[in-house]
Parts: C-alpha cells; sequence; structure tokens
C-alpha cells in the first residue's frame, strides 16, 4: 500500500511505479489503495490528480493538527477515486475543489471527522463532462464548545448530460455544538440524478434505549453509536481502524 | 421468573395508559396479553423495560420481590428482563456482532472471547434457520420484517433472560418461522423452567404454539378479563367490544 507521509508542512519529490510527486502534485499513476498522513502540519496545499482508467483509492487522515488545506481533485475520462478522511485536529480550515474533467469519471468521498474546535469545511465539485459521477458523505461529531460550518457546492453546466450527484451531510452533536450545514446544487441541466439530505442533533433516544435494553450501560451505548457513526462511512484496513479506535475510546463529551 | 405489578398508573404526554393496573406472573408461567390497538400493550411492556417516556405516576413493579422502578434499563435487563420490540431499532454502522458482543460481555460481566462468541452465534443462528451474513451486518439495518424478529430472537438465546416479553413477535414472520421461533421458545423454557414469558399479541397462531397458561384482556386502562386459553375462542368470535362495553357501564354506573 503506497503511503505518502507529509510532514512540517513538507512533501518532497519523488517518482515510483505508483506515484509521481513534483511541485505539491501527485499523480496517481496505477490502481491503488494509497495513503497520505499529514504529520505536524499547518497548511497543506496538494493538487491530486489520477491518470485516465485509473481507480485509485485514497485515505488520507489527520491527528491532533491545525490544519488548513486547500487541496484539487482532477479526475480524467475514465477515472475513478474512492476517497475516505478521518480527522481529529484542535482545528481545521479546508477547501477542497474536484474537478470531474472527463467523461465516465467517478469520485466518492467518505469523511468522518470529531471536532473539537472550530472546523469549517468548503467543498466545490465541478462536473466539467457528461457522465460523470460525485457522491460526497460527510459525518462530523462535535464535541462539545465546537463550531462546525459544512459548505458544500455542486456544480453542473448545460450539456453535460447524465451526470449523477449526491451530498449527505450529517452532524452529530454532544453537547453545545454550533452546527452548520450549507448544501448547494447549481445545475443547469435537466438529464441529472441529484440528491442531498443534511441532518444536525444529538443521538436518538430510542437507538439508546434499544441498546440499555440489551444491558449495554449508557456509557458503552454512546460508545457503539459513536463508533458506529464514524466507521459507516469509512472502509479502512485493521491497522487504520485500530488508529481511530484508540482516539474514540478516549473522548468524552455532552 | 417472578414479576409483580401493582396498582400501576402510567401516563405518557399528559395521558393517563394504565391506571391501576395489576398483574402477576409466576415463574415457569406464560402469560398472553390481548386488547384492541392503542389501549396499552406496547406500554406496559415498555415501562416493564424502564423507558423514561413513561412516567409511572402510582404503585410499583416488583421482579424477584425486589421494587425496580428505580433501577435504569440496563440493569433491569442484566437482573434477567428481556423485551422483543414490536418494532426493533434499526441502528446503522453498529454491527449486529459488535453489539451482541457488547451485549454478552455485560451480561457475564466479563468479554466474551471471540471463538466462543462465533461458536454460539453459529448454533443459534442455525436453531434459528437464520442468515448467518445477518451478523455482519448493521444492527437491523435493512432486515427483513421476519429478520428482524428473528433477531429478537437470536439476542433472547445469547443473553439468556429469565423473563421474556414478547410484543407481537408474531407479526413480520411466516407461518414457517413463526413455527420455528416457537419451537427454539418452547426448547428454551425446557432448559429454563423458571423462566417467564409475557406474550403480547393479536393473533391466536403463537398461543396455539406456546400455550398460555393466562390470556388477559387489557380494556380501559386496565385487565378486565383473565381466563384461561378458552378465552381466545371467545375474542375470535365476538371480538373486545364486549369487554369495552362491560368497562362503560361499570364506569356510569
Ligand atoms: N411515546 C409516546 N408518545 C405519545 N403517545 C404515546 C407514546 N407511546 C404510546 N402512546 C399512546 O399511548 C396509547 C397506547 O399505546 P400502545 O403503543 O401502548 O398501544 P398498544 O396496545 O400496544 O397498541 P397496538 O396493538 O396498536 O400495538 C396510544 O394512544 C398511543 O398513541
Ligand atoms: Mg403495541
Amino acid at each position: 500500500m503506497p503511503k505518502i507521509i507529509i510532514k512540517n508542512n513538507n512533501l518532497e519529490d519523488q517518482e515510483n511505479n505508483f506515484f509521481s510527486i513534483k511541485n505539491n502534485t501527485i499523480i496517481l499513476k496505477k490502481s491503488e489503495e494509497y495513503v497520505i498522513e499529514y504529520i505536524a502540519c499547518q497548511k497543506i496545499e496538494l493538487e491530486i490528480k489520477v491518470a485516465p482508467k485509473v481507480l485509485a483509492k485514497l485515505f488520507i487522515i489527520s491527528t491532533d493538527n491545525n490544519l488548513e488545506v486547500k487541496n484539487h481533485y482532477l479526475l480524467d475520462k475514465n477515472s475513478e477515486l474512492i476517497l475516505f478522511k478521518f480527522y481529529y485536529n484542535y482545528s481545521t480550515k479546508e477547501v477542497t475543489t474536484v474537478d470531474l474533467n472527463g467523461t465516465q469519471a467517478f469520485f466518492s468521498s467518505g469523511f468522518s471527522s470529531i471536532s473539537r474546535g472550530n472546523e469549517e469545511y468548503h467543498i466545490i465539485v465541478n462536473h466539467n463532462a457528461k457522465s460523470v459521477t460525485s457522491k460526497i458523505i460527510n459525518k462530523c461529531i462535535g464535541l462539545d464548545k465546537s463550531s462546525i460550518i459544512l459548505d458544500i457546492n455542486s456544480n453542473l453546466e448545460k450539456g453535460n448530460i447524465d451526470c449523477t450527484m449526491d451530498q449527505t451531510s450529517r452532524i452529530l452533536t454532544l453537547g453545545e455544538v454550533n452546527a452548520t450545514i450549507i448544501p448547494n446544487m447549481f445545475i443547469d441541466e435537466n438529464s441529472v440524478e441529484a440528491k442531498h439530505g443534511s441532518v444536525i442533533g444529538g443521538f436518538q433516544e430510542d437507538e439508546i434505549f434499544y441498546l440499555m435494553s440489551r444491558g449495554i450501560p449508557y456509557e458503552e451505548a454512546r460508545n457503539l453509536l459513536i463508533k458506529g457513526f464514524i466507521f459507516s462511512n469509512l472502509v479502512v484496513d485493521m491497522e487504520k481502524r485500530a488508529q481511530i479506535l484508540s482516539i474514540i475510546q478516549n473522548i468524552r463529551g455532552e | 421468573m417472578k414479576l409483580e405489578i401493582k396498582d400501576l398508573t402510567v401516563e405518557v404526554e399528559n395521558k393517563i395508559i394504565l391506571d391501576h393496573f395489576n398483574l402477576e406472573i409466576e415463574p415457569g408461567t406464560i402469560h398472553a396479553v390481548m386488547g384492541p390497538n392503542g389501549v396499552g400493550k406496547s406500554t406496559l411492556s415498555r415501562v416493564i423495560m424502564g423507558d423514561s417516556h413513561y412516567q409511572v405516576l402510582k404503585g410499583d413493579i416488583f421482579f424477584e420481590d425486589e421494587s425496580i422502578l428505580k433501577l435504569p434499563v440496563d440493569e433491569r435487563s442484566r437482573k434477567g428482563i428481556f423485551l422483543a420490540m414490536q418494532s426493533p431499532m434499526e441502528i446503522d454502522g453498529v454491527t449486529n456482532q459488535d453489539f451482541l458482543r457488547t451485549a454478552i460481555s455485560q451480561k457475564n460481566q466479563e468479554r466474551v472471547g471471540l471463538y466462543q462468541f462465533i461458536q454460539d452465534c453459529e448454533k443459534a443462528t442455525e436453531e434459528l434457520k437464520m442468515n448467518k451474513d445477518l451478523i455482519h451486518r448493521s444492527l437491523n439495518v435493512g432486515f427483513s420484517g421476519g429478520e428482524k424478529k428473528k433477531n429478537e430472537v437470536l439476542q433472547i438465546k445469547l443473553l439468556h433472560p429469565s423473563l421474556i416479553i414478547l410484543d407481537e413477535l408474531d407479526s413480520g414472520l411466516d407461518v414457517d418461522s413463526l413455527r420455528i421461533v416457537c419451537q427454539n421458545l418452547q426448547d428454551y423454557m425446557k432448559e429454563n423452567p423458571d423462566t417467564s414469558i409475557l406474550i403480547i399479541t393479536h393473533y391466536r397462531m403463537i398461543l396455539d404454539y406456546l400455550k398460555p397458561d393466562y390470556v388477559h384482556i387489557i380494556a380501559n386502562k386496565k385487565i378486565v378479563k383473565t381466563g384461561d386459553y378458552h378465552l381466545i375462542s371467545d375474542v375470535e368470535k365476538n371480538g373486545y367490544s364486549k369487554y369495552l362495553k362491560l368497562e362503560e357501564d361499570r364506569e356510569n354506573a
């Protein structure tokens, strides 16, 4: 599994069979599962390109950073990027731009996060060709006194027929959380399949009751639900699962 | 195990649902509760389990001669009370396996080993003729109506309760599944003869299999008639209007 580590905001140029990096531009050349980890970073600016016909999976993880990100994803004809992302930062401000430039390009993103401070996400997805697909699911947990803004924009101009877009966001509030979801779809084409949904709120009492009625104490029930919330949106291997689990086990809120 | 409900008055959303309600269940007995829609049968089951939506204004509930009203839901469960719900919750992201293993570990007060867990699960799912894949899926999410109900009975088999409340277990189960599920419950009763069952139902078939010792009819916030098995035929033939009217007359008098 090719792994790219960005430490202290620094990404060195390199070239191998799987990817090439030059001036902060990463080209994913092979259909593979890639990992990018931000360690001790404050400012990240990347261009991530998926070569034509490549089906790439990418997992991005960032913990304990005060992070500002500006990432730009570019997908060519028949290329596919399945992105999973997990953040547990002190604060985050992120702008993600996705350009689906070639027909049949496919982009899906499962983002799970746990927020302690101020988090602000702006996501812009441009459907620039025919028959492209974007599927974006955000699941953020806001701990007490945190603030989360999710601003999602899907753009589609006339002529790019048969596109599919889906944006779903859910913020689970644990305590006093300032949560905002702004879902936007700017669509100027009739031949499209578009879906969106957003939910903000705490645990469902009925879910807690069901779990407790099976002998599971409140704290444990809550942990199960948090775990479920985060992992229902991530497909990760055992090692990363363990890493994320150790973070979940340590959070307390409400 | 023994359950005693004494003079219980229950309110939800400022509306009295059960009033001066009494019921006694001896160890090893099977009781059936029937009654028209909205009369408070599920309320009864949830108040025994400790759902905080339902306020107890008066009276008490004793389980093994000990009041349980002050106990939280999870503690009532670990004491041996199990409620198979009319509509089991779907919980996305929490796998059935993770849920079951957590529940068993809590009940036994020690973490159940993975190997032991898998073995117990396989045996139980086989006996229930249940699709094994359901163990790995999110809890009840996308389960068919019948699969959800079988999953409730799977939990009974793994958690070993001593008072089982079945709230319309039969709704959603096809005839073959109902027979299999009831066979499992009968076997469970044979292995655990002190276990008591409270069956809430609208239909005779589940009662034909499980053969209750007592049949109660709820109307107008309390039990208005208790009989044996034969009461079912009467209800089937004549409906509930007689019991509702009886109560009206009594109140008017
Ligand atoms: N959480 C709740 N909030 C408001 N009203 C409730 C709640 N739970 C029950 N009720 C009301 O209490 C009454 C009894 O409901 P309950 O579910 O106990 O009936 P039931 O006898 O189980 O009916 P059914 O045979 O249709 O399942 C109904 O009028 C119902 O609308
Ligand atoms: Mg009911």
